[in-house]
């Protein structure tokens, strides 16, 4: 018995040694969510979507508003799937949110699909699909290397962790939560990219989201909740405006919603949608790099203006 | 339409009763989600049990046993507890009538308790697995005759491995019945021989003559069988996790979007889902064969390399052996076996072809599957040529012959074939794959760049699926295709193939699939 528990232990211990040398390089490569659940908590958090995750970043809000100051901002919005709002979501922010913080600076971003829900009952918070992904599954945000996370919830064999470690790559995730996307910029691309963006909600989204009275409720919640830790800024993102056409067909009366809770939380809000077209687009839904530096800059002298 | 959920049966069966045949709740939960063999729960479950068998029980074989069916008794309990119940009930059942057919005075009474065993077994069967394709099927054929049926049915939650414990203890009340054994006394062995977890939830479908002497007699550890036993769950990790598991998603991508792909691209999607079959299923049998044999047990062979095979007939004596050679034992043979004339055979045959594809599931397709088989095996029933392939083929050789080799490719493309029914959701789905199959892009290179995700390429898996056959070839003569491969190596050497398996098994796993005949 004693040389084969020898055996097996010492083959294991390579086994396990292999994979952990794999966990300790992934990185802001290996995928578009990973580095956020490594960081430590966080003092001022980026809350939405992947509009958010892409357009916001965090360092163009340290280097106005933090410009005298040590905190920083961290980028912790995911994709429309898997962080819309939610009990899931609730909960994954409250873990990254640094206990004691009062005076931290939280930019909530909103827009029709993070209050709804694809699910034959959009109330049917049981069956919410962020549930069944990481945002249900991750209950430890602030580990490095997060071994639960790539365990539980990595989506891609752990080879592209090795083979993306090197080499370049389209998506990089900073440090500090943003989100990086190079794509051609050609005219050509972007407007396949658009037609494919176009298409897709109409065909696939807006017939099977449907506004979710239980996200739209987390949503003031999340939003009560980050006041007790700070200021509160809400901020509905520009996109193309073909893409703002379906928004309204899927939810008519979203300014005035969120404008209400706006009004009775007393939180100030600002909707891009007025200067959808002085923005450039990678694909009509999310902004590109020169532009979501020019709307962060944006929302930084806004919140500057609101203190 | 009112519609009333309720829970009945003490609250461990899921009834929706729907108007208009219109299921609206889901299973109250659906099994499958805990206890994988490829599960980090296993992985932690299996040390524990193994430490704990050959240390704690100090080779007692009583505390073996009853620490074997406590841990197979929690291990069911993962899947879903509710569930436990039927599973002792069951047991409790064929070991209970067991006992009185044993003891019965004359033929009658013997008869009286193994038709009970029967009765309820098959009926805790039917209702379980086959209401719903009764109750829709007959709603089906009413509608074809004009007659619109506005009954009520019910959606009941499959209980996981039913089909397999049902099997064993059924093999277990015939065998008595026909004298051929003993009844067990002993409540927890014969709860082992039936609820033995490395085996409760997708077979091997065991056989009490062959299982219970085991469970009686006293167990050592053997450090050979032990190290044979971990060899064979690494080759089927790798069957499971790499071949099944990244062979499915593009098996699923191509299946469920049939109507994107032209007919080379579906014939891929065809193979991709028999290497899935065979490496889901195989692998996990693998699984199974290699714990037990960690805890001292020999389990019934399951597979035996069928893709080699050189007709029908050799495919269904290596593929699911257990299962096959259950049909054999207690059908055919009861039906006349081969000592009939040609007619009967065949009309034998088909029988046990429909019910094997009857057992798989409640579906129409399984039928047509089984029915294909049965189309494909006639010719060697009907020229007795069903016994010509008994042999290993290309026994001692490193390469088949030209024959051989267009044998095993003509058998392949039978099997594959009929898999398509096997896969498809429905019967117009798989005549549809079938007939875009046959058209005009079917000599067009397959569409490759359509496959391509965040996934493994499918290039990466040509390879995969390359070394996983060149593998199971050079082992094919063994019990399973890693089983001696490398022995005659220096031993550093042989364990730096175990560890870079292992390392293909993390590295390139595809993403979880439930194994595919746990829902059987």
């Amino acid at each position: 018995m004693k040389p084969f528990l020898i055996k097996v232990s010492f083959f294991l211990l390579l086994v396990t040694a292999a994979m952990l040398f794999v966990f300790f390089i992934a990185d802001g490569k290996s995928d578009a969510y990973y580095l956020r659940f490594t960081t430590p908590q966080q003092h001022s958090l980026i809350i939405g979507t992947s509009r958010a995750a892409q357009g916001l970043q965090p360092e163009v809000f340290d280097s106005i508003v933090y410009a005298h100051n040590e905190h920083h901002f961290f980028n912790y919005a995911f994709t429309i799937t898997d962080s819309p709002f939610g009990e899931a979501y609730y909960e994954s922010i409250q873990h990254k949110l640094a206990e004691g913080v009062r005076d931290g600076i939280f930019i909530v971003t909103v827009d029709p699909w993070s209050l709804s829900s694809n699910t034959t009952d959009p109330n049917d918070s049981v069956n919410f699909h962020e549930n069944k992904g990481f945002m249900g599954k991750t209950k430890y945000v602030n580990l490095n290397p997060n071994i639960p996370y790539l365990v539980q919830s990595y989506g891609e064999p752990y080879v592209n962790i090795i083979r993306k470690w090197k080499s370049s790559t389209d998506l990089l995730l900073h440090k500090d939560g943003w989100l990086q996307v190079d794509v051609p910029m050609d005219s050509p691309s972007v407007a396949k990219r658009l037609q494919n963006k176009i298409n897709d909600y109409r065909m696939n989204f807006l017939p099977n989201f449907h506004f979710s009275t239980v996200r739209f409720n987390y949503f003031q919640k999340t939003l009560s909740y980050l006041q007790q830790h700070g200021k509160v800024y809400l901020v509905r993102l520009p996109i193309h405006p073909e893409i703002s056409k379906i928004e309204d067909e899927l939810m008519p009366d979203f300014e005035e919603k969120v404008n209400a809770v706006a009004a009775t939380l007393h939180i100030p809000y600002l909707d891009f949608r007025t200067m959808d077209n002085h923005y450039q687009y990678v694909d009509g839904n999310h902004l590109y790099q020169s532009s979501g530096k020019e709307v962060s800059e944006t929302i930084a002298g806004w919140i500057k203006m609101h203190p | 339409m009112p519609q009333i959920c309720r829970y009945l049966f003490f609250g461990y069966l899921s009834f929706t009763f729907v108007t208009g045949r219109q299921a609206i709740t889901k299973p109250y939960r659906q099994p499958g989600h805990t206890m994988l063999f490829n599960s980090l729960g296993f992985a932690l479950f299996l040390p524990i049990v193994f430490l704990l068998y050959w240390f704690a029980t100090k080779g007692k074989l009583k505390t073996q046993n009853i620490l074997l069916m406590a841990a197979s008794y929690y291990f069911y309990a993962c899947w879903d507890y509710r569930f436990l119940f039927l599973l002792i009930f069951s047991t409790f059942l064929d070991y209970f009538t067991g006992i009185k057919m044993n003891d019965a005075p004359d033929k009658k009474g013997r008869r009286f308790w193994f038709w009970l065993s029967v009765i309820v077994n098959l009926g805790f069967l039917g209702v379980f697995k086959y209401f719903n394709f009764f109750a829709s099927s007959l709603a089906d054929a009413l509608a074809m005759a004009g007659i619109k049926t506005n009954f009520w049915s019910l959606q009941v939650i499959l209980p996981v491995g039913i089909s397999f414990y049902t099997f064993h203890g059924l093999s277990y009340v015939i065998d008595i019945y026909n004298g051929k054994i003993k009844a067990e006394r002993n409540f927890i062995d014969y709860s082992l021989f039936v609820s033995f977890f490395p085996l409760l939830v997708a077979g091997p479908i065991e056989r009490a003559t062959h299982l219970l002497p085991q469970i009686k007699k006293e167990r050592h550890f053997d450090a050979r069988m032990a190290t044979d036993g971990l060899r064979q769950i690494l080759w089927g990790l790798f069957k499971k996790i790499v071949i099944a598991d990244n062979c499915a998603e593009y098996a699923n991508t191509i299946f469920n979007h049939a109507g994107n792909f032209h007919g080379s691209s579906l014939v891929l999607g065809a193979v991709f889902f028999a290497f899935q079959i065979y490496g889901d299923f195989s692998g996990y049998s693998d699984i199974a064969l290699g714990t037990a044999r960690l805890l001292g047990f020999d389990l019934l062979r399951n597979f035996a390399f069928p893709y080699f095979s050189r007709d029908i007939a050799e495919f269904w004596r290596r593929w699911h052996i257990s299962l096959s050679s259950w049909f054999r034992d207690y059908l055919y043979i009861p039906l006349g076996g081969s000592k009939v004339s040609t007619a009967v055979k065949v009309r034998n045959t088909f029988i046990i072809f429909l019910v094997s594809g009857f057992w798989h599931g409640a579906n129409w397709t399984f039928i047509v599957w089984g029915f294909l088989n049965a189309l494909f095996i006639m010719p060697s029933i009907i020229f007795n040529t069903n016994r010509s392939n008994l042999d290993i083929v290309a026994r001692g050789k490193l390469f088949p012959s030209a024959k051989e080799f267009i044998s095993i490719i003509i058998t392949f493309g039978l099997t594959v074939f009929a898999w398509i029914f096997f896969r498809a959701k429905s019967l117009h789905d798989s005549l549809s794959y079938v007939k875009g199959i046959f058209s005009s892009a079917l000599f067009k290179a397959p569409d490759i760049k359509a496959l391509v995700g965040s996934q493994n390429h499918p290039y990466i898996l040509f390879v995969f699926m390359a070394f996983f056959m060149i593998v199971e070839w050079l082992g094919r003569e063994h019990q399973y295709a890693l089983a001696a491969l490398g022995f005659k190596w220096p031993e550093p050497v042989r364990w730096t193939l175990y560890f870079t398996i292992a390392l293909f098994i993390f590295l390139f796993a595809g993403k979880e699939q439930q194994f595919i005949y746990f829902q059987f």
